[in-house]
């Protein structure tokens, strides 16, 4: 007898009495499965439903902007790169939660951990995407919009300095993209002191990427 | 052996909520030594095995609906606890989960003092299983389950050569891991 079959027999022994210790409240399930069925699908129809409205009012809002300021180009293209920002992001992220709630759990573990490990990926990928572009995207682009579209303000011309103000946060947006990147990889885990501070450093340097990489790989040499 | 049960656990779209609830209790009854294994399996701490195995329920009761018995009730359910502790450890569980958790349906506090008994072998598995990777953990389970290597196949989504080569390298690493370190005491 090898050393597994014994821990085997040990196992079916020990096994014997499961069935008395692990005990089923029969009562409380049917009531929480009948009540808590219901209320789930509320939650989560009413958690959805407030994200679409606040995504369709981001995109009927940019969309008014646009038809109103079609070819004044200093109001246009920031409010086009808010508009596709917002779009992209809002149907990755949808796709995604639609593609989360189709996995059905009651296939084979190879196959539904290839498909959770494809869907980290995707949002692996999304997240770093968000989190690079967002940070110009949501800053003077929207800034100069709101301004024009809820005061009436041309940030341009409040003050002579405003244009170069404005340029230079545009040239230092963009320059953060590698900045980040690289001080991400290399000082990332020294500051990061919070599961949050964790989660948004791994996103930006790509770690999450490598770690959905891995996950994909080592489904695959185990079949 | 897999245990095949009656096809009257299985849901019925058209039975009410009530009555697909009641079929669920059923079958969660016949099922939670297979709960708690699993659990037992990839979680250490019982708090969170606790939690572990409320997880399982929830998408067991997800999954439920779905299940149109083309594979054995006990097949189906290896699978969704295998699915739910595999992402638990890799903290996918709370993307899938979109609400608050269910009350306390399968109380496993008993079961942590008669199963997780300080033994000489279950130190071993602990140690042996500590040190494998998420699928590897799952073939040593259902392999402790009885089950023979077509069965583990089927349940896994592999082949049954796969299998008993992976099964194989357990027994050496196993026998690597007591030549090294020596038995366990008790």
């Amino acid at each position: 007898m090898t050393e597994l079959e014994d821990i085997r027999a040990d196992w079916a022994m020990r096994d014997q009495s499961l069935a008395a210790a692990v005990r089923v409240q029969t009562n409380l399930l049917r009531e929480t499965l009948t009540e808590q069925r219901l209320e789930r699908v509320r939650r989560y129809g009413a958690m959805r439903g407030v994200d679409l409205v606040v995504w369709i009012a981001f995109l009927a809002a940019f969309g008014i902007f646009l038809a109103g300021h079609f070819g004044e180009w200093k109001f246009f293209i920031p409010a086009a790169a808010l508009q596709v920002w917002t779009i992209v992001n809002g149907v990755v992220t949808i796709r995604e939660r639609e593609a989360l709630q189709a996995v059905n759990f009651g296939l084979p573990p190879t196959d539904v951990q290839r498909q959770l490990a494809r869907l980290r990926l995707e949002r692996a990928r999304t997240l770093q995407w968000a989190l690079l572009t967002g940070q110009i995207v949501w800053w003077i682009p929207l800034a100069i919009v709101t301004f024009k579209g809820l005061f009436g303000v041309d940030l341009y011309t409040v003050s002579a300095f405003m244009p170069k103000f404005m340029a230079i946060n545009l040239g230092l947006g963009l320059a953060f993209i590698p900045v980040a990147l690289l001080a991400g990889r290399f000082v990332g885990p020294l500051i990061a002191d919070t599961p949050f501070s964790h989660g948004v450093i791994d996103a930006i340097t790509g770690r999450d990427l490598a770690e959905a990489r891995a996950i994909a790989e080592r489904i695959n040499s185990f079949q | 052996m897999i245990e095949v049960l009656s096809s009257d656990v299985v849901a019925d779209d058209r039975a009410d909520d009530a009555k697909v609830a009641a079929r669920f209790a059923s079958l969660l009854e016949q099922q939670k030594r297979t709960l708690y294994k699993v659990a037992y399996i990839y979680c250490r701490d019982p708090e969170e095995r606790q939690d572990l195995i409320q997880e399982m329920v929830f998408q067991l009761w997800r999954a439920f609906r779905r299940f149109g018995g083309r594979s054995g009730v006990a097949t189906w359910t290896y699978r969704v606890a295998l699915n739910v502790a595999i992402s638990w450890r890799r903290r996918d569980g709370r993307r899938i989960r979109d609400t608050a958790p269910l009350e306390i349906v399968l109380n496993v506090a008993e079961a942590d003092q008669a199963f997780d008994a300080d033994s000489e072998k279950s130190q071993v598995l602990r140690a042996l299983i500590d040190g494998l990777d998420e699928f590897s953990r799952s073939l040593v389970l259902l392999y402790l389950e009885g089950l023979d290597h077509a069965e583990i196949a089927g349940i896994l989504g592999t082949s049954a050569s796969n299998v008993g080569t992976r099964l194989g390298r357990i027994r050496h690493k196993l026998k690597a891991q007591i030549d090294q370190q020596g038995r366990p005491q008790t």
